[in-house]
């Protein structure tokens, strides 16, 4: 079995095939401090692509409460020990960081490897169909219930929790890709993008098994399975909206909390990232390292990211985004002037911005975070597309509406 | 025939008042909250949680007293939860903290 270099992990692993590469690579950053679970983005997916006869399960995106549940139940628990039993107590991080190997070196084994005895491409499992109940099971059926003061009565956790969006990762090394016994899901050279082709899929459901996030999704009245397709005709900018230029998903676009930051990165031939610091996806990721990758252990280095919540036990996030979680938390609690700024690109345009700049602006405030001061400058970020074009201009400060307590619940 | 509206269901019949939420657990119903251990000792979420809160909008140029207010409001279910909780003294306490200690208004010497 070919060995292929996986940054996120630190080290070479085993997979079906040899990297073939893209030239671009969609990625996207969550910001889950930001998220209050409004499903707005799971609304703009099911909207965008139900709309017709034969597209009436093409809703992907689903925002979910950690730590009670999740879509299907407990996906990620399930997988976990998947690996575990394979190998008990082995699954640990080494090593020290370098720029190549930013969170050390994963000792464990990811999803392929656990399966080398197996005789499948990877571990996995197949949901039961209770367990695709409830996307959001457990945020909205708590057993406490709490009288508000203003009369209502709503349902209320009585510890932490945080919501996890999640969408296709588009991984570089895709589980699903590896698992197709037909050859029927691909990766995309020109933009990473995974898609099953629905004209090769026979349903035999190997990527809903072997996809650790489970992400594809089997349909019965077709027989075949059907996954996240990244908006691909906005990414490709053949989107009417997008005078040809590319877009960012729907589910990116509408965030009214503005969590969300998608784009491409460029790849290098030999399936690197390409070092590009004014790409905000890649300044953030890899540049500051505020944002990480969801279960990097698992292996198939997926490419959407996420802010860590700050709220949550440092143990829990070290095992749901790896060994880089202090350091990207102590870079987001304290960024720099660059990465203040290049948070206000989230959600500021539907078009993807391929490079910013940033004109300082003057010191606004001063607070105390961590107990030390933190100086806030009213920078500006610039973000420009493919061409060079400035497709948007935001400032840390920006201009605020209130709406009367009145009028909260109104258009 | 013309149009004519369909009667709206009946929510609460004055003799008869339901609260699905009184009703006995089963164990069986895959629908109700399991409870979930968290082994974190000296992890306090609720205080984690509410000073992120309090530094994400002060960011964005909240003042003082909007931050506050939002912990009042219910309809901001997470910062109300730990405002109730912990009560006002304690969130404002966190503002404090981030913000600095509310200082009497500076004048310019004259009057």
């Amino acid at each position: 079995m070919p060995q292929v270099p996986n940054w996120q992990l630190g080290r070479d692993m085993h997979y079906r095939f040899e990297d073939a590469g893209s030239e671009w690579q969609f990625a996207a950053i969550f910001n889950i401090n930001r998220c209050l679970a409004c499903q707005t983005c799971s609304l703009a997916c099911k909207s965008t692509w139900t709309f017709s006869e034969g597209q009436e399960d093409m809703w992907w995106n689903n925002v979910e409460t950690k730590p009670y549940g999740g879509y299907p139940h407990h996906w990620d628990v399930k997988t976990l020990d998947l690996v575990e039993q394979a190998n008990p107590g082995g699954q640990t991080w080494g090593g020290s960081a370098t720029t190549d190997a930013p969170y050390g070196t994963y000792d464990g084994l990811t999803i392929f490897e656990a399966a080398q005895q197996t005789g499948q491409q990877a571990v996995g499992y197949l949901p039961a169909d209770e367990e695709w109940t409830s996307p959001n099971i457990h945020e909205d059926s708590p057993v406490a219930r709490v009288p508000l003061s203003e009369g209502a009565s709503l349902p209320e956790h009585q510890t932490w929790f945080f919501y996890l969006q999640r969408i296709c990762n588009h991984c570089s090394y895709p589980a699903c890709v590896a698992a197709c016994p037909r050859n029927a899901i691909y990766k995309r050279a020109e933009d990473g993008i995974v898609l099953i082709d629905q004209e090769r899929c026979r349903g035999y459901r190997k990527c809903v098994e072997q996809c650790p996030y489970k992400k594809p999704m089997y349909r019965a009245d077709t027989r075949t399975s059907e996954k996240c397709i990244a908006c691909y005709p906005r990414v490709e900018g053949s989107d009417p909206l997008s005078g040809g230029r590319p877009m960012e998903t729907r589910c990116m676009a509408v965030c009214p909390g503005q969590i969300r930051l998608q784009g491409l990165l460029p790849i290098d031939e030999d399936g690197t990232w390409r070092e590009e610091p004014t790409n905000p996806l890649y300044y953030l990721i890899r540049e500051e390292q505020l944002a990480l990758p969801l279960y990097p252990q698992f292996g198939t280095q997926p490419n959407v990211y996420y802010i860590p919540p700050r709220w949550v036990p440092r143990g829990y996030l070290r095992q749901m985004f790896g060994p880089g979680v202090d350091r990207a938390l102590a870079a987001y609690e304290r960024p720099s002037r660059t990465a203040q700024a290049v948070l206000q690109l989230f959600r500021a345009s539907q078009l993807i911005v391929y490079s910013f700049d940033v004109i300082e602006g003057d010191k606004i405030f001063e607070m105390n975070v961590g107990g030390e001061p933190f100086e806030v400058y009213n920078d500006t970020v610039v973000g420009y597309g493919q061409d060079g074009e400035e497709l948007v201009r935001v400032s840390v400060q920006e201009e605020q509406f209130e709406r009367s307590s009145q009028y909260l619940n109104t258009i | 025939m013309t149009w004519q509206p369909l009667p709206l269901p009946v929510r609460h019949d004055p003799g008869r008042e339901v609260d699905g939420s009184a009703k006995a657990v089963e164990a069986a119903d895959p629908y109700q909250a399991t409870v979930v251990a968290l082994s974190t000792p000296g992890h306090d979420g609720g205080a984690a949680m509410a000073r992120t809160f309090v530094e994400e909008f002060a960011r964005m140029g909240w003042p003082r007293e909007r931050i506050a207010r939002m912990f009042r409001i219910s309809r901001y279910v997470a910062a109300h939860a730990v405002y109730r909780a912990r009560g006002p003294e304690f969130v404002a306490s966190i503002i404090d903290d981030v913000l600095g200690p509310v200082r009497a208004a500076q004048t310019d010497g004259e009057g």
